[in-house]
């Protein structure tokens, strides 16, 4: 079974990434805890947004351009990840402090590489 | 405490919930742009309006128009806290009504300032110096009516519809006063309505502040009938318990029938705890006002009794940093504290005299008193002739 992964404005513009192993992907809960004298806890879930890092490398430039534009110009994307016939798709932005892709892959000046911060909106 | 179903009832008591909070600006939802929900602070120490500051997103500035057009922020905002029931949808109650009074912006920020409607009662005057407004022979809370209907252009309605002062608080303080035939005189020559509400709450000793619906509430502490929620150490994360010697009042005096020409009060009387006297000294204090005082002997000394049957001991506050199980009790109601280390048992009662609910993290802070939960008085005129001394 394999596991397809692709980023683009919709599904028709989408580029094909392959994660890195180090890959994490889930959700990040906004809550807040009250541990008692007693010592209860007591959690409130407030709300939750997606979160994915993704390490790349060997980005094709001309992926890694358009990956690096969507971010300069804080573009709405959608994250498929398709699992044989079943796709889940996720609302989100990049939200990396840098360029995403900025470093060359050794030995290749064509191919890029670099990690991906993807939050839901 | 605040109207909710039994099924919200069990929500606050889940140890995990995942509470929803809304933000309304007149009928729009701006809650999907809070950054920072508020702290709403409402308390019964002192009059104080309330106001509060959410922080809202404006990266795509579609807050731009309450600058653009400013008439718009002329609005009613309301902050509501609640859960999502699966088949019935969302029951919120609300924690906080006020008027939005001031938006700022900065960066991608757009902070909505809110006041309560006592702060409207501080941009209005009564009387100047010139010509007077004086009220005789009224009821306290009667003579607040007048200041608020008159001078603070709130509603004069006097049934429950009233949209700006809660009538069924209203009465019952008037009945309290009424029972024990107390009477005022006052003069206001230019102050504002606030300072005058103000004058007379503390000069009677009844509290001042706005519920959760944004309507003006009063509370006059008595001896509890009942008490409304107990905490224990299951609920709280901190307690904190203060012993106020400073608070003592042990011989009350009270002047009464103020002369505005000759400026001085005709006369003047006191009460006095000996058994207080005995344990900490004298501890005096002085209750007189230039606008409002009280026009017979009976008046003034339900008044100075007052004062000294709650604060002759040292008053204990109660500070109980919880969660949201504490958000529904109102200023004035009671609750019972249990406290193994510190011999605290559910017996007493303390009544809420501050509440903090930060709608953030939903922790909650309350302050109870001791001195609010007083025992019920009535003027026995055989005490007349003991330590009660008119002068």
């Amino acid at each position: 079974m394999s596991v397809t992964y692709q980023l683009g404005i919709s599904s028709a513009d989408a580029v094909t990434i392959y994660p890195d192993y180090d890959y994490f992907g889930g959700q990040k809960q906004i809550r807040s805890e009250h541990r008692s004298k007693s010592g209860r806890l007591r959690i409130y879930k407030w709300g939750d947004y997606d979160r994915f890092k993704i390490g790349l490398s060997f980005v094709p430039a001309a992926d890694a351009a358009l990956v690096n534009s969507w971010w300069d110009t804080n573009t709405k994307l959608l994250f498929f990840i398709t699992s044989d016939t079943v796709t889940e798709v996720h609302s989100c932005m990049i939200t990396n402090e840098e360029s995403p892709l900025g470093s060359y892959n050794e030995p290749y000046v064509d191919y890029y590489k670099g990690s991906l911060m993807l939050e839901g909106y | 405490m605040l109207d909710v179903t039994s099924w919200f009832m069990v929500q606050i008591e889940d140890r995990s919930s995942q509470p929803v909070r809304q933000f309304l600006i007149g009928t729009s939802d701006y809650s999907d742009r809070v950054l920072k929900w508020p702290t709403i602070k409402r308390t019964a120490n002192d009059l104080r309006t309330s106001k509060i500051t959410v922080q809202l997103d404006n990266a795509d500035g579609v807050m731009n128009h309450f600058y653009a057009e400013t008439y718009k922020i002329v609005q009613r905002g309301y902050l509501k806290l609640g859960f999502t029931h699966a088949d019935s949808g969302t029951e919120y109650v609300t924690l906080y009504t006020g008027e939005c009074k001031e938006v700022s912006y900065k960066d991608e920020r757009c902070d909505i300032k809110m006041r309560d409607l006592l702060h409207g009662l501080s941009e209005k005057k009564v009387g100047d110096s010139s010509a007077p407004v004086t009220m005789t022979d009224i009821n306290p809370i009667g003579a607040v009516w007048y200041l608020c209907a008159s001078y603070g252009y709130l509603s004069t309605i006097t049934s429950n519809t009233n949209p700006d002062i809660d009538m069924n608080t209203y009465y019952a303080v008037w009945s309290s006063y009424d029972l024990d035939s107390v009477l005022v005189d006052t003069r206001f020559d230019g102050g504002r309505v606030i300072e005058g509400i103000s004058a007379i709450a503390d000069h009677a000793d009844f509290a001042v502040f706005t519920g959760p619906d944004g309507k003006i509430k009063f509370k006059k502490f008595v001896e509890p009938d009942s008490n409304d929620l107990t905490i224990t150490h299951d609920h709280y994360t901190d307690f904190q318990i203060d012993v106020e010697t400073l608070r003592l009042v042990n011989k009350a005096f009270v002047d009464w029938e103020y002369s505005a020409a000759s400026d001085y009060w005709l006369y003047q009387c006191y009460s006095v705890s000996s058994t207080s006297v005995d344990s900490f000294g004298v501890h005096d204090k002085l209750y007189r006002s230039e606008n409002v005082w009280y026009v017979d002997s009976v008046s003034a000394l339900v008044a100075a009794q007052r004062m000294t049957t709650r604060y002759s001991s040292p008053p204990r506050r109660f500070v109980v940093n919880t969660d949201l199980y504490a958000m529904l009790p109102e200023l004035g109601e009671t609750i019972r504290l249990v406290d193994s280390f510190f011999n605290i048992t559910s017996g007493g009662g303390w009544r809420l005299v501050e509440q903090q609910i930060n709608m953030d993290t939903g922790r909650v802070m309350l302050e109870m008193d001791e001195t609010a939960t007083l025992n019920g008085f009535f003027l026995d005129v055989s005490n007349l002739d003991g330590d009660e001394v008119l002068l």
